[in-house]
């Protein structure tokens, strides 16, 4: 039997849904909390129906983007507009130790679920929010994905080309990386204090400001130079040559990084383009910072020779940073890295058979987080908490659910 | 009333890929002393009179080792950086590093040497691939870790090399991972007596990030490709109005979002337009992916954002519950009546005079407020440990 995680004690009253809540929420589950994720089946979560689908087949219990922000979790159908649901849920509150929401600002309070309320049932509790912009300020009823934070955090707009369009990550970046962990590091500070005082708090996590704070460089650069930072592709400062290079192949890309002057002997020496060395102003970092472009074209002719795998294998041996531009083919198939670190795990679904989830990027020596189990079916937890955690008796439990409070 | 982390005291050694994770540490209330071998280490802008001038300067790294302290104690191999590094560690609660293996042991910082003298230690490690497996070693930069864990392949255009985000990702997931992990061994260890290895990879991170590209592939044979400059679909995309550019979701990965609304919005300015969005073709997810249905949806739109600029377009569009949003940059946001109204910046005088802004912290706590300057607080515990 596998020991309990380390948060193993904590419960958590998982209000969260689409990205950024949930993903939060997954980390806490993957070490340990007993995560109970309140969903509704009238308004379900609008990633339980999002591609990707198991076999392409759509379904609220068959997708790939919902299972990979909510392993290791229990799912509750509970109908708040009811003042039973409402009232079961303030139980799971009592009963809660975190309490967890990324709804636009005042939807809890209208619920009768806000800090307020949470506070007068659970003053231990540690309430996360995940207000788009903030629970005040002109904009504070704003609602909105992780796509469109990267444009208002002005991070989309400083990704590109140069000489091209802004393009961001490609993803709904936001809510993959600042946001959920941003909150989920405030949360275990808050808990810190909490198990220290016994107080609760709250936690506030704007997704705005959170989200300015991971390209908190560009604020700091308009600040000193009264100018935003323009679109610099895969440029450095005080590094050349730094970019992406195509290689062997079709659609098949390089990324190199020199950052030292034996790096760049190294570079041209493994290419075989002794042409470049014997360019006296590229000796040093200066002389190629200043002529980037040049040496982007040069580089660009000889890595095309060259098979990918084969060039950034060469490379990091002769101590330049170098590595495959991998697709999630590449990633989950040939990644020898990440399967050493067993970054996938597969984990069995009644409905989507075996799908791959990420585990955790920390490994902890003594007390590892582990992924346990899939994401849970709609509801499929609901007796089981509803009994278990709010303590209903299954007589209760019978004539709320005639009343279709579970729902 | 004091911040969250009072009293943890964390020591960072050559942080690398986990150079977020002191800032952010240090925000939450932690002492964290970074030991460098001379002053030619500090951040740009304590060391150079000018720095605000300077050309290749790298703000988001200038950012990132923003916050703590720097200690100058020599080379670590030197007897004045090992005795530093001695007294560190036995008043440490944290240690941080973004060293190798090979450099761990080069120091005497092994786990194993670690859990043998300081059992109570948490020691963040983030490096770029891990302390072990195939590539542990190789040489590493941001820009090779967000491709080699497939976040790069996503981004930029079609036709043209795949595009770095900016402000070093890789860094900033890895560090974001690891103080979350952090905080837990710290839990753990504060409650048992018992510190652990805290094995954080940045190319993990990246790979943790790729939205549900592993899950296309994995699911449906299909891979993700970067698409930078398309709409994935009709009306998920970046529009242009009078004075810039408005983002608009009312679809993502095949599904609507809030379409009626959206519709109804148009629709109290202009029946016609809105008229020709209740044709049954908008709800076919499959029609809206191609290429006819993503230019007409510009047309129609456009022709309604044009003569409108980007602020009253997203008040009036959010207020009719429609997720539109501005496309903003930074000057914008350092004048945004928003993020002014939360007193988000913070603003310090660096030490050529010159006053500048810098984000707040990216979280408020309302019993234990987080927050952290630009420029060192003077912690310490170091000294007193010596």
């Amino acid at each position: 039997m596998t020991a309990p995680g380390p948060l193993h004690g904590i419960r958590v009253a998982d209000f969260t849904w689409v990205g950024a809540g949930p993903f939060a929420t997954k980390q806490l589950a993957e070490f340990g909390a007993d995560v109970i994720k309140v969903e509704s089946s009238v308004r379900t979560d609008d990633i339980r129906t999002m591609r990707p689908f198991k076999d392409g087949v759509a379904g609220v219990n068959r997708s790939g983007y919902f299972a990979n922000r909510n392993p290791n979790k229990r799912s509750i159908l509970l109908d708040l507009r009811q003042d039973a649901g409402r009232r079961l849920a303030l139980r799971l509150i009592e009963r809660s130790d975190i309490v967890a929401n990324n709804f636009t600002s005042g939807v809890m309070d209208r619920l009768g679920l806000g800090y307020e309320a949470v506070r007068a049932v659970n003053p231990s509790a540690i309430y996360l929010s995940m207000p788009m912009v903030g629970d005040e300020g002109p904009d504070r009823a704003s609602r909105g994905y992780g796509l469109m934070l990267g444009a208002m955090s002005g991070f989309i707009g400083v990704s590109g080309h140069a000489d091209g369009n802004p393009v961001g990550t490609g993803t709904n970046y936001p809510d993959h990386v600042p946001n959920p962990l941003h909150a989920a590091i405030a949360v275990m500070a808050a808990l810190r204090h909490r198990d220290a005082t016994g107080e609760g708090q709250h936690v506030e996590l704007s997704q705005l400001e959170s989200t300015v704070n991971v390209i908190g460089g560009s604020i700091l650069e308009a600040s000193v130079t009264s100018r935003a930072p323009r679109r610099q592709g895969n440029a450095q400062p005080g590094a050349a040559p730094h970019g992406v290079y195509p290689c062997a192949g079709t659609d098949t890309w390089c990324a190199i990084g020199v950052f030292t002057d034996e790096q760049w002997t190294a570079l041209c020496r493994t290419l075989d383009a002794g042409e470049l060395l014997a360019v006296d102003r590229w000796r040093t970092a200066e002389g190629r910072c200043a002529d980037r472009d040049l040496i982007d074209a040069e580089l660009v002719a000889s890595t095309q020779r060259h098979e990918v795998w084969a060039l950034t294998d060469r490379l990091c041996t002769n101590g330049v940073p170098a590595a495959v531009v991998e697709d999630a083919r590449d990633v989950t198939l040939h990644d020898a890295q990440l399967r050493h670190r067993g970054h996938w795990v597969a984990l069995p679904h009644v409905e989507m058979g075996s799908s791959l989830y990420d585990a955790s990027a920390a490994r902890l020596s003594r007390t590892p987080g582990r992924l346990t189990s899939a994401a849970p079916r709609l509801g499929e937890h609901t007796r089981e908490v509803a009994c278990d955690v709010l303590g209903l008796t299954a007589e209760e439990y019978e004539a709320l659910d005639r009343e279709h409070v579970f729902r | 009333v004091s911040a969250p982390l009072t009293g943890v005291q964390v020591l960072e050694v050559e942080p690398g890929f986990g150079v977020y994770a002191g800032r952010l540490l240090a925000s939450l209330g932690a002492d964290v002393v970074t030991l460098v071998a001379s002053e030619d280490e500090f951040p740009v802008f304590a060391r150079h009179k000018n720095a605000t001038v300077l050309a290749e300067t790298d703000y988001t790294a200038e950012f990132h080792r923003s916050g703590r302290q720097y200690d100058v104690v020599g080379p670590l191999t030197s007897e004045g950086g090992r005795r530093a590094l001695r007294a560190g560690l036995d008043a440490a609660g944290i240690l941080l590093t973004g060293l190798r293996t090979s450099e761990l042991r080069a120091l005497d910082l092994t786990p194993a040497a670690l859990r043998e003298r300081h059992p109570r230690l948490v020691h963040l490690s983030v490096t770029p691939y891990g302390l072990d497996g195939p590539r542990a070693e190789d040489p590493a930069c941001d820009l090779t870790v967000v491709a080699a864990g497939g976040l790069l392949s996503l981004a930029g255009e079609p036709g043209r090399a795949p595009t770095r985000p900016y402000g070093h990702q890789a860094v900033v997931a890895a560090s974001l991972h690891g103080t979350f992990a952090a905080l837990v061994a710290l839990r753990v260890a504060e409650a048992s007596g018992e510190g652990q290895l805290v094995d954080v990879s940045a190319h993990d991170a990246v790979a943790h990030s790729l939205e549900n590209a592993a899950q296309f592939w994995d699911l449906e044979g299909v891979i993700r490709h970067r698409t930078g400059g398309e709409d994935p679909e009709a009306g998920n995309g970046l529009y242009a109005c009078a004075d810039g550019h408005v983002y608009l979701m009312t679809a993502m990965h095949g599904g609507l979002i809030g379409w009626d609304r959206f519709v109804r919005w148009l629709g109290s300015y202009d029946g016609d337009l809105a008229a020709l969005l209740l044709h049954e073709q908008w709800l076919d997810m499959t029609w809206r992916r191609t290429n006819e249905a993503k230019v007409q949806f510009r047309q129609l739109f456009e022709s309604f954002t044009l003569p409108r600029n980007e602020r009253d377009l997203f008040v009036d569009g959010q207020a009719n519950g429609v997720a539109i949003a501005p496309v903003a940059d930074a000057m914008n946001l350092l004048s945004s009546p928003q993020l002014s109204e939360r007193d988000f910046f913070r603003q310090e005088v660096l030490p050529n005079g010159r006053t500048v802004s810098f984000p707040g912290p990216p979280f408020r706590m309302s019993r234990t407020p987080a927050d952290v300057a630009l420029y060192p607080r003077l912690g310490a515990w170091l000294e007193e440990a010596r």
